[in-house]
């Protein structure tokens, strides 16, 4: 049986509560390394690990001091239980490598921006840029996928699934939301997710591993967001998926894994 | 009296040559242009072109870019994929016909031939073998590319005052059943190399003034205002097909493009030429601007060359406010420094330095 390791931050929260449903002949593992956690999360040496918890936790609007602790004790006791009581997971016990989530979106170019240079410029460059903002930005998915890619080229097995965009439901208009929806609300009326997905998926290629991109229906049908039926039951979140949308989310991790 | 007796000092060996420091030399070039920082100059041709444009730009000329870089893309990357290094991503146009054959294309005089290079999944464009660092990723979008970069060639004739062109080589190669020329063999940089249709011509001195004098004709259909800057690449060939020394190889080739772009500023008032290739070969300088293989001209050379290019530009005609203050601020950064510092050293993009792979083979 394939042993494989999906990590992530909150949105693996997601997928893991629906993993029950879905029936596969692979030995998943799940570590989530939710909200803030996730920065204290790193793959160094074909190993992840947590880095040290600071005593106290800088103040945050939304996430106390206790909530912090408590998420980060969640987190070290998941890769203790994975790695057999270790402080740090192996890589090479596993069969591949799942990366979900991590902000994996560029930051000074908006998605759409380099989606709109495709008439111009090469698949090639434009993936370079993408590489070049995500690596600026020090987003942590690029972090993860940055120190996956030594595992990679080392024959190791590399999957990235990005975030899910903005629920289509918080493209427009003002929303109580728990998180910021202003960025995602600059998607322009003419853009396409999709036709951004050849262009994440060369920059993985090119990082030694292999994009999973999302399930067609999973993206509303203009291309700008994710499907209006897959928008989280909390009233207050925009971005994750709810257990319908996690399940295609998984059940397509696990069709390309098997 | 005769007519030497009148002759300014410039004319007399002794007086400009023998009593004088190498870097003392002065009025190298007398200037017909007065190029102004507003007017766009583009600049095309062979490896060396590429330090005219930096130097243009960063004494506070208008060198020209017309295919740009994406917004925000960094100079390391844009580097990387041939962008600010000629005027439009052509790469290297190391001959007069290669010009031609540019300029027919983008003024719709010929189509581009459909030639595409496949290798391990990767498609090379042959007129542009090494523009993008790893190929293209389909057929598509090389022609995307191509109809890109056309159309910004036409652009740079279309919108510039001045036309600089580097003469680099005369040695080619065609392709036999189509009559088009590559920058590049095939099977060098890529594309698999065919001896039937592939073939190789040494360019002689009619051919390339001709192709020059075509080319220039059709680029003043288009803006009749063109000026041209010619000067011949001061690069050694890295190899020669042509059976000969390369060292007489590349005399040979030198000689005669210097020839020809000295005809052409002779005969037309609209062609002006500067000595690049003097400064950097003649046995004045006995060598000095060249790195140890004495094939790469160094970082001192290159500044020498672009410092009489602006020195006699502005002894003849005077500084622009702009180029003053640019100048006195390298003045003031140079203060206490050796002034021949090769911190603004751009590294050149040569296709033809892969040919020394091969003999390394030997």
């Amino acid at each position: 049986m394939k042993k494989v390791l999906i990590f992530g931050d909150s949105h693996i929260g997601n997928i893991t509560a629906v993993s029950n449903e879905i029936e596969t002949n692979l030995q998943i593992s799940f570590l989530n390394a939710p909200g803030p956690i996730c920065q204290y999360l790193k793959v160094i040496d074909n190993e992840i690990t947590l880095l040290p918890a600071p005593k106290k936790f800088p103040s945050n609007p939304t996430i106390s001091n206790e909530q912090f602790h408590s998420w980060y004790d969640n987190t070290k006791n998941r890769i203790r239980a994975i790695s057999g009581e270790k402080d740090t997971i192996s890589l090479s016990d596993f069969d591949a490598i799942v990366m979900y989530g991590g902000h994996f979106f560029p930051i000074q170019y908006r998605w759409w921006d380099i989606v709109r240079m495709k008439a111009k410029y090469s698949l090639g460059l434009l993936s370079d840029i993408l590489k070049s903002s995500l690596h600026d930005h020090s987003r942590v998915g690029y972090l993860w996928v940055h120190g996956l890619a030594n595992y990679a080229n080392k024959g190791g097995n590399m999957f990235v699934v990005l975030p899910p965009l903005l629920n289509e439901k918080g493209l427009s208009g003002e929303h109580n939301a728990a998180q910021p929806l202003s960025i995602f609300q600059e998607t322009p009326p003419d853009v396409d997710f999709r036709d951004m997905l050849p262009i994440y998926s060369h920059l993985v290629k090119g990082m030694g591993g292999e994009l999973i991109a999302p399930p067609d229906n999973l993206l509303s049908k203009d291309g700008r967001g994710t499907s209006a039926d897959f928008k989280s039951f909390n009233p207050v979140d925009f971005y994750h998926l709810n257990p319908d949308g996690a399940k295609l989310i998984l059940k397509k991790i696990i069709d390309s894994l098997q | 009296m005769n007519p030497y007796e009148n002759l300014l000092p410039k004319a007399f060996w002794k007086l400009a040559v023998s009593n004088k420091s190498m870097f003392d030399l002065s009025e190298l070039w007398n200037p017909k242009f007065n190029i102004k920082q507003n007017e766009k100059v583009a600049t095309f041709g062979s490896c060396f072109a590429q330090h005219i444009g930096n130097a243009l730009k960063k004494r506070g000329f208008n060198w020209y870019i017309s295919e740009q870089a994406p917004q925000g893309c960094n100079d390391a990357l844009a580097k990387k994929y041939n962008y600010n290094i000629f005027t439009a991503r052509t790469g290297n146009i190391y001959t007069t016909s290669l010009l031609k054959q540019w300029s027919e294309w983008a003024l719709n005089k010929k189509p581009i031939p459909n030639e595409v290079w496949e290798t391990n999944g990767r498609y090379y464009d042959p007129f542009r073998p090494r523009i993008e660092p790893n190929g293209f990723e389909s057929v598509g979008e090389i022609k995307m590319s191509q109809a890109q970069t056309l159309k910004s060639f036409k652009e740079s004739i279309e919108y510039s005052t001045y036309f600089v062109f580097t003469l680099g080589l005369t040695e080619s190669w065609f392709n036999q059943e189509g009559g088009y020329e590559y920058p590049m063999c095939p099977g060098t940089v890529a594309g698999v190399f065919n001896e039937s249709k592939h073939q190789f011509v040494n360019q002689q001195f009619e051919y390339i003034r001709s192709n020059l004098s075509d080319a220039m004709a059709l680029m003043k259909e288009l803006n009749p205002n063109l000026k041209f800057i010619l000067t011949v690449s001061p690069v050694p060939l890295t190899a020669t097909m042509s059976g000969k020394h390369v060292a007489l190889a590349t005399m040979a080739s030198k000689s005669i493009l210097r020839a020809v772009a000295d005809q052409l500023a002779t005969d037309r008032g609209d062609v002006d030429y500067f000595p690049s290739y003097e400064i950097i070969n003649s046995p004045v300088f006995k060598g000095a601007f060249f790195e140890p293989n004495q094939r790469s001209v160094n970082p001192y050379g290159v500044n020498f060359v672009m410092d009489n290019f602006f020195k006699c530009l502005s002894g003849k005609f005077g500084q622009s406010e702009l180029q003053s203050q640019v100048l006195q601020n390298k003045s003031l950064k140079d203060e206490g420094e050796d002034t021949s510092t090769n911190d603004d050293f751009i590294d050149p993009t040569c296709d033809e330095e892969l040919l020394a792979a091969f003999g390394n083979r030997k």
